[in-house]
């Protein structure tokens, strides 16, 4: 998972290119992971990286069990509504 | 499950809870009343102090219990340095938080503490401590006895024949011992030495401290006259008669136990071996001075904390040594002491192990271990 670059593109335009683990996540995602998880909604930086990688593997799960190294966002908006972008029809998310 | 995690927290025994949920029932009353029922919860709070007295070699009123190895270390840290606030505490690199912390505290109070580093398998540098005794007046020196990092366990012996010239106490953070070894306070020749009963199978919220007679600290929390008026508060008579049923438990087990975790180890490392995984085992050789169910392990170029997120999610459980300061997560400041190598130290994990995983369990840790670095996942 640590290698893994994400690409999300809005039609032509670059919204997110980085790791895996740096994707841009809603910080009330965060919060409300964390009261998921832990009952706690402002996690110190470990429970935090902790709810990062939660997310990161429900994105990089998803290009596995679809066998795919590129998904379109408005296909799975509720499992990926803890990114923090602002989607359109054309968003697109490419993992490498 | 697989829960490698025995250094962070031990279960209680069917027994010790059962003679726990007894105790809440048969003793309501407040062990300092001065009525039938809160002298029968008195004396049965003396009967189980003197219980855990005896394992120790020590006796009851020497013994203070405590919310936790946290207070009971606090209180020795702070409580001499309140009563010597222009002495020098001296403590080591390879500390729990618990000592860390409070002397970091004792810092920003203006206090003076020394911090003596250790060699490369963790054993506090002797030589350092004598030239720190002859340079500066100090009232104490606190160190850990068994690493609850990497389970190393310090020459306590040399420590003591060093100090007895000066006459400096000597505290000894002994919350990972009481498990796994025999801990005769007498033998040992320690001044203060604190406790947790959890890491013994015992209940959580318990911590002892041994003082031993003729020191004297301030006390932290104050109000009624429990403890001998050394740390106030309504005595915790269930968890005292829990504590002191894991402590005779522990005791009795230990032989058979050690023994497994002995061989436990040996398997668990000499699987990664044959995986041809590339690791290292941070602190001494097993059977040297150290805790052999504590196995501290760096995997080379891999990342600790993502390794043991993939092992929780199949359901192994283990603890990294990082903790988070501020908005960082840091490497562990004992693996850093120990100089523990750059590509080994961010992929180190702690295995504690006890007598009840399998030779199974530990064979599908290794095997999940080698497919995770495999998998390129963890790779830092």
């Amino acid at each position: 998972m640590m290698k893994r670059k994400i690409l999300i593109k809005d039609g032509e335009k670059t919204v997110f290119k980085g790791k895996i683990l740096n994707i841009p996540v809603k910080d009330e995602a965060i919060r409300a992971k964390s009261l998921d998880l832990f009952d706690d909604d402002d996690p110190c930086i470990i429970h935090q990286s902790f709810v990062m990688k939660q997310f990161a593997e429900t994105l990089e799960s998803l290009f596995q069990e679809n066998n795919t190294d590129k998904i379109r966002f408005k296909d799975f908006e509720d499992t990926l509504d803890f990114l923090d972008i602002e989607a359109t029809e054309d968003t697109t998310i490419e993992i490498s | 499950m697989i829960y490698l995690d025995y250094a962070a927290s031990t279960p209680p025994s069917q027994k010790t809870i059962e003679l726990m949920a007894k105790a809440m029932r048969d003793y309501p009353a407040n062990p300092s009343s001065l009525h039938g029922a809160g002298i029968a919860a008195k004396k049965r709070y003396n009967q189980a102090k003197t219980g855990i007295a005896s394992v120790f070699n020590v006796k009851k009123d020497d013994l203070i219990t405590t919310g936790s190895a946290t207070e009971a270390i606090n209180h020795v840290i702070k409580g001499t340095y309140f009563k010597h606030p222009d002495k020098t505490i001296v403590t080591t690199t390879i500390e729990h938080a618990a000592v860390k912390e409070t002397c970091a505290f004792i810092r920003k109070q203006g206090g003076n503490v020394i911090e003596i580093p250790t060699d490369s398998d963790g054993f506090l540098l002797l030589e350092t401590l004598k030239k720190t005794l002859d340079t500066n007046p100090v009232s104490l020196v606190s160190v850990i006895y068994a690493n609850n990092e990497t389970g190393v366990i310090q020459d306590v012996g040399a420590i003591r024949r060093l100090l007895e010239p000066y006459g400096v106490p000597l505290h000894l953070d002994m919350v990972q011992a009481p498990l796994h070894q025999k801990v005769d306070l007498q033998e040992i020749g320690a001044d203060y030495a604190s406790f947790s009963a959890h890491k013994f199978n015992g209940p959580k919220g318990v911590g002892l401290l041994y003082k031993k007679p003729g020191f004297e600290i301030e006390s932290l929390i104050h109000g009624g006259n429990h403890e001998k008026e050394r740390r106030a508060g309504t005595e915790n008579l269930a968890a005292v008669i829990g504590t002191e049923n894991a402590l005779i438990e522990s005791v009795n087990a230990r032989q058979a136990r050690e023994k497994i975790i002995g061989e436990n180890a040996r398997f668990f490392l000499d699987k990664l071996k044959a995986l041809d995984i590339d690791h290292r085992l941070n602190g001494p050789t097993l059977d040297d001075a150290r805790l052999n169910s504590i196995l501290n392990i760096g995997f080379k170029d891999q990342d600790a904390q993502m390794l043991s997120f993939l092992l929780n999610e199949e359901a192994i459980y283990l603890s990294i040594g990082s903790a988070c300061h501020s908005d960082i997560i840091e490497v562990s400041h004992v693996l850093r002491a120990m100089g523990v190598p750059k590509d080994y130290i961010k992929g180190s994990l702690r295995f504690s192990l006890s007598h009840n995983e399998t030779k199974a369990d530990l064979e599908k840790t290794a095997k999940t271990i080698k497919r995770l670095i495999d998998s390129g996942k963890t790779k830092k």
